[in-house]
C-alpha cells in the first residue's frame, strides 16, 4: 500500500510538473499560435488551389499592389506606378529596401519570371500575357508591360486577393516548371519559413522577417504596412474542433480559425476570448446543379430554382446570428463594387411549385451529393434537399465524405451513381466581377468538370467585361453578364456569411481584410 | 526448436510478400487515382489542367503503365529503401512519415505496458476472490471503459488535464520541443505527455484482458495440479503465480501480435481528437486523397509491424509455454 500510495504521489506530482509548465508556455509573448481550417499541402500558391497555399503565400511573399479595406487596389512592393495616354504601356517602379529572405534584392527579373509563372494558371495572367507585346526591365527597380491593345483590369489582377495572387518570388525559385510545385519558399514578405520547421500534418512555424521595410501608411486591409508584431507564428494543425476549442480556452492557441456556429456561445460566455469575422468579404454558399443530365439539364427547371432558393430561409439554418449573415440576392459577393440585382427574380414557392411542373419536369430524382464531414456543405445540403421537396421534385441524398464528393463530381453518369446537386462555398473574393468569378464561369469543360455550366454567350460577356476599358463600361458589362446568368442559371446563391474567428482578448491589431493575414497583430502581456 | 523458428521466419518472410501485393491492390481500389482528385480540385477553385499536363502526372506518377508493372516498380523502389514521393505533399514519403512512425511505437508500447500493468493484477485478484465485491467492481469499471468511445473518453480526460492539472491540450510534446532535435529534456518532455494518450488507448483493451485472464485463471486454479501443488505445501503465492498465472499469461502474449496495427487503425479518431502527430491520422489523409505512395508505405510497414508482432509473441510463447516449445517431441 504504501509503495502504491508513493507510485501515486509520483505520477500526480509528473502531471503537476507537466501542468506548470504547460501554463508556462502558454503566456508566450512573442508566439502567435493559430488553428486554421485545414492543413498546408504545398508551398506553391500557384499550383495549388488550396486556400492554406494562398495563406501561406501572404505570409513569406508579398506583392506588387494589394486591396485596401474598401477593395480598392494600392501599391504594396511599387513605389509608383504609370499608363501611357494610349493605356497600351504600364510602368511600375519598385520601392526601396525590398530584398528577399536569402539577402538578395527583389529585381524587375524576380518580378518578370514571378509574372510569367503565375500566369500559367490564373485567367487575369493568362489576359495579360495574350495581350502583352513585351514585358521587360526598364533598369534595376523598374520594369514596363507593353500591351497590343488596352486592358483595364491591370492593377485589379496584380492586386487580386485571391484565387491566385501575383505573389513575387525570386527568379530561380520562378524558373521552376510551372507544373512542378516549388518546395523553396524564399519570399520577401513580413515572415520567413525555414523548411526544418514545416511538420507536415503537424505545424508550420514562420519567424518574423528582421530585414522586411514595411510601408510607411498605416495598415489598410491588405494594402499598407506589413509590420510582423510577433517574433513566431505558428499554424498548429488540430483537425478536432472541440480539441481546437479545449487548447484556445487553455490559452495554447490565440486564434481558431472558421470556429463552427454551434461553439460560439462557448466563446461568447468567456471573458478571455473574443468573436469576430475571420475577413471582411465572407463566403458565399453555392447550390450546383449538374447541367449535362436530367432533371438539371431541362433549363426551364434549373429557372424555377430561381423561385425556389431563398436566402432568408436558408441562412439561418447554419448561422443562426442574423449579423452574420446576409440576404443576398446577386451572383456577386454583395460587398462587390459590381454586386447588383439586376434580372434577379424574387423567390415564391407558390410559384416555384407551379415553375416545376410547367418544366416539365417528370419526377427524376435528384442526387444531392451530402459532405457529412463539412459543416457546412453538409447543412445546405439538406436544406436544399428540403427546398426540393417542397417544390414537388423526387430527392436522393447520398451521405458521403468531402473526398468521395470531389471524385463523384467527375461522373457523368445519369442516375443514382451521378450528381445532380452539391453545396460548397467559395470565398466572396472569388466572385467579385465576372473575370475572377469561377462559380459563373460557363466555358463548358474546358475549364471546368461534366455538368458544369455551357453557355457561349456568357463566355462573350465575361470578355466584354475584360476587355472594358473604363469603370462604367465595367458596369455595365458586369451587370449584362449578371442578367445573362439569370436566365441560364449556372448555379443558385444560397447566400453570403461571414466565416468567424475565436481569439484571445490579449491580441491586438488583427486587421480587417477580405483575406485572414496575421502581419500587424501583437499579445497584451498578461 | 530451430527448425519451429525457421519454419516461422519463412513464413514470415511469403506473409510479408503477400501483404506488399495486397497492399497495393487495397490502394489501387477506389475509383479514379490522385491525378483525378488533383484536377477535381483544381477545377473546384476555377483552375484547370490541361490534357498533356494530365498526361504528364500520369507518367510522372506511372499511372499509365500496367498494373504488374506498377507494382513491380513500387516495390523495386521500397526494397532499396525508396517509398516515393508524397503526391499530397510533394515531399519523401520518409520525410513525410519522419519520427510519427516511432512516436506511434511509443505511444503502442506505453498503452501496451499500461494495459498490462492494470489488467495483470486485476485478474488475478478477481480470479483469487470470484464473486466478491471487489471483482464485482472491476468488472464494472471494466465493462464501463470497455462501453466508452475512446473518442468520448479522450474528450473528457483531455478536459480534466487542462482544467484542474493544468495540463497540455493534446499533442505529445510541450511547444517548444516540437520542432526541437532529440535530447533528453525532449524525451522527458515526451514521457510527460505520455499518460494521457496511453490511458485513453489502454482503457478499452484492458477490460477485455482482465476478462480473459481471469477466465483462464479460474480454468487453471480448477485443476488437479493446483490442488497437489497446495496439498505438497508450496506457498499461495507460489502455488499460484509459478504455474497457473504463467499458463493463463498465454493470451497476453498473443495480444502482441495484432496490438500494434489495432492501436494505430483504432487510435486515428482518438489521434484525432488528442492531436498526436503519430501515423494513424496521416493514414487518414493519405487514403481520402488517394496518396497512393504514402498510404502504400504506411499499410506496409503495418503490416510488417505485424508479422514481427506474430514472431515476437510466438517466440514469447514459446517461453512462457512448456507445451508450445516441447510441441512435436
Amino acid at each position: 500500500m504504501n509503495r502504491f500510495a508513493t507510485a501515486l504521489g509520483a505520477a500526480l506530482l509528473a502531471l503537476g510538473l507537466a501542468g506548470s509548465e504547460a501554463a508556462a508556455q502558454r503566456g508566450d509573448p512573442q508566439a502567435l499560435r493559430i488553428r486554421l481550417f485545414g492543413d498546408l499541402r504545398s508551398l506553391d500558391p500557384f499550383i495549388s488551389p488550396e486556400y492554406m497555399a494562398r495563406n501561406h503565400g501572404y505570409m513569406v511573399y508579398d506583392t506588387l499592389f494589394a486591396l485596401d479595406a474598401r477593395l480598392q487596389p494600392r501599391p504594396q512592393m511599387v513605389e509608383r506606378w504609370s499608363v501611357s495616354e494610349d493605356q497600351l504601356t504600364w510602368s511600375f517602379t519598385l520601392r526601396d529596401g525590398l530584398a528577399f529572405h536569402d539577402g538578395q534584392p527583389v529585381t524587375p527579373a524576380d518580378v518578370i519570371a514571378s509574372l510569367r509563372r503565375w500566369a500559367v494558371r490564373d485567367g487575369l495572367g493568362q489576359q495579360i500575357m495574350a495581350l502583352a507585346s513585351a514585358i521587360e526591365p526598364i533598369d534595376a527597380k523598374s520594369f514596363r508591360v507593353v500591351l497590343r491593345q488596352p486592358f483595364g483590369l491591370m492593377l485589379q489582377a496584380l492586386a487580386k486577393p485571391s484565387g491566385q495572387p501575383p505573389f513575387i518570388m525570386p527568379a530561380r525559385v520562378a524558373a521552376t516548371p510551372p507544373e512542378t510545385a516549388v518546395t523553396d519558399p524564399t519570399g520577401s514578405g513580413p515572415f520567413t519559413l525555414r523548411p526544418a520547421d514545416w511538420r507536415v500534418g503537424d505545424r508550420v512555424t514562420y519567424r518574423r522577417n528582421p530585414a522586411y521595410v514595411p510601408r510607411a501608411e498605416p495598415p489598410d486591409g491588405l494594402a499598407g504596412g506589413r509590420r510582423a508584431g510577433i517574433e513566431r507564428v505558428e499554424w498548429v494543425y488540430l483537425p478536432d474542433a472541440q480539441t481546437a476549442l479545449n487548447a484556445l480556452v487553455a490559452g495554447e492557441i490565440d486564434i481558431f480559425e472558421e470556429l463552427p456556429p454551434d461553439l460560439f456561445p462557448i466563446v461568447q460566455r468567456n471573458r478571455n476570448l473574443r468573436l469576430g469575422p475571420q475577413d471582411s468579404v465572407g463566403v458565399q454558399a453555392i447550390f450546383r446543379m449538374n447541367q449535362a443530365v436530367p432533371p438539371f439539364d431541362n433549363p426551364r427547371l434549373r429557372q424555377a430554382m430561381r423561385l425556389l432558393v431563398d436566402p432568408a430561409h436558408a441562412m439561418p439554418a447554419y448561422m443562426t446570428d442574423p449579423a452574420l449573415w446576409r440576404d443576398c440576392r446577386s451572383f456577386y459577393t454583395c460587398t462587390s463594387p459590381y454586386a447588383t440585382q439586376a434580372g434577379w427574380v424574387a423567390p415564391n414557392l407558390e410559384a416555384a411549385r407551379r415553375a416545376v411542373a410547367e418544366s416539365g419536369y417528370d419526377g427524376t430524382p435528384v442526387v444531392v451529393l451530402d459532405a457529412q464531414d463539412s459543416t457546412i456543405s453538409h447543412t445546405f445540403a439538406l436544406v436544399a434537399a428540403d427546398m426540393l421537396r417542397r417544390a414537388g421534385m423526387t430527392v436522393d441524398v447520398q451521405a458521403m465524405d468531402w473526398a468521395t464528393l470531389i471524385q463523384r463530381r467527375l461522373s457523368r453518369s445519369p442516375g443514382p451513381n451521378g450528381w445532380g446537386l452539391f453545396v460548397s462555398a467559395p470565398t466572396g473574393l472569388d466572385g467579385m466581377d465576372p473575370s475572377g468569378h469561377n462559380a459563373m464561369r460557363s466555358a463548358c469543360e474546358r475549364t471546368a468538370l461534366p455538368g458544369w455550366p455551357c453557355d457561349a454567350e456568357m463566355e462573350r460577356l465575361r470578355n466584354a467585361f475584360v476587355a472594358a476599358t473604363n469603370d462604367a463600361q465595367r458596369r455595365e458589362a458586369a451587370e449584362a453578364y449578371h442578367r445573362r446568368a439569370t436566365e441560364t442559371v449556372p448555379y443558385m446563391p444560397l447566400g453570403q456569411f461571414s466565416l468567424v474567428r475565436g481569439y484571445s482578448a490579449r491580441l491586438r491589431g488583427i486587421l480587417d481584410a477580405p483575406v485572414p493575414v496575421y502581419w500587424n497583430i501583437s499579445k497584451a502581456v498578461e | 526448436m530451430v527448425i519451429y523458428l525457421l519454419r516461422r521466419l519463412g513464413l514470415a518472410l511469403l506473409t510479408c510478400v503477400f501483404i506488399s501485393v495486397l497492399t497495393f491492390i487495397i490502394i489501387r481500389l477506389p475509383p479514379g487515382d490522385f491525378v483525378d482528385a488533383y484536377i477535381a480540385n483544381l477545377a473546384a477553385s476555377g483552375s484547370s489542367v490541361s490534357v498533356e499536363q494530365a498526361q504528364a502526372m500520369r507518367q510522372e506518377y506511372g499511372f499509365d503503365r500496367p498494373v504488374v508493372v506498377q507494382y513491380a516498380f513500387w516495390i523495386g523502389r521500397v526494397l532499396q529503401g525508396d517509398f516515393g514521393v508524397s503526391m499530397m505533399w510533394r515531399r519523401p514519403v520518409t520525410e513525410v512519415i519522419g519520427d510519427r512512425l516511432w512516436l506511434t511505437m511509443v505511444v503502442s508500447v506505453a498503452a501496451l505496458f499500461l494495459t498490462w500493468m492494470i489488467a495483470l493484477p486485476i485478474g488475478i485478484y478477481s480470479a483469487m476472490r470470484q464473486y466478491s465485491f471487489g471483482d464485482y467492481l472491476f468488472t464494472t469499471l471494466g465493462f464501463i471503459g470497455l462501453a466508452i468511445p475512446n473518442f468520448l473518453l479522450a474528450l473528457i480526460l483531455m478536459y480534466l488535464g487542462f482544467r484542474y492539472l493544468g495540463l497540455n491540450v493534446g499533442g505529445l510534446f510541450s511547444a517548444e520541443y516540437v520542432q526541437a532535435p532529440w535530447s533528453w529534456a525532449r524525451v522527458w518532455d515526451l514521457a510527460k505527455h505520455l499518460p494521457l494518450p496511453a490511458a485513453v488507448l489502454a482503457m478499452a483493451g484492458t477490460a477485455q484482458l482482465i476478462r480473459i485472464m481471469r477466465a483462464n485463471l479460474l480454468d487453471e486454479l480448477r485443476k488437479p495440479y493446483v490442488i497437489t501443488a497446495r496439498a505438497k505445501g508450496l506457498t499461495e503465492r507460489r502455488a499460484i503465480l509459478k504455474y497457473p498465472v504463467r499458463a493463463a499469461l498465454n493470451p497476453f502474449a498473443s495480444s502482441l501480435a495484432y496490438l500494434f496495427p489495432y492501436l494505430v487503425s483504432g487510435s486515428i479518431i482518438v489521434s484525432l481528437v488528442l492531436g498526436l502527430p503519430t501515423v494513424g491520422p496521416l493514414l487518414l489523409q493519405a487514403l481520402v486523397a488517394q496518396d497512393m505512395f504514402l498510404a502504400g508505405t504506411i499499410v506496409l510497414l503495418l503490416g510488417i509491424m505485424t508479422v514481427i508482432g506474430t514472431l515476437i509473441s510466438d517466440l514469447l510463447l514459446m517461453w512462457i509455454d512448456p507445451r508450445i516449445r516441447l510441441e512435436g517431441r
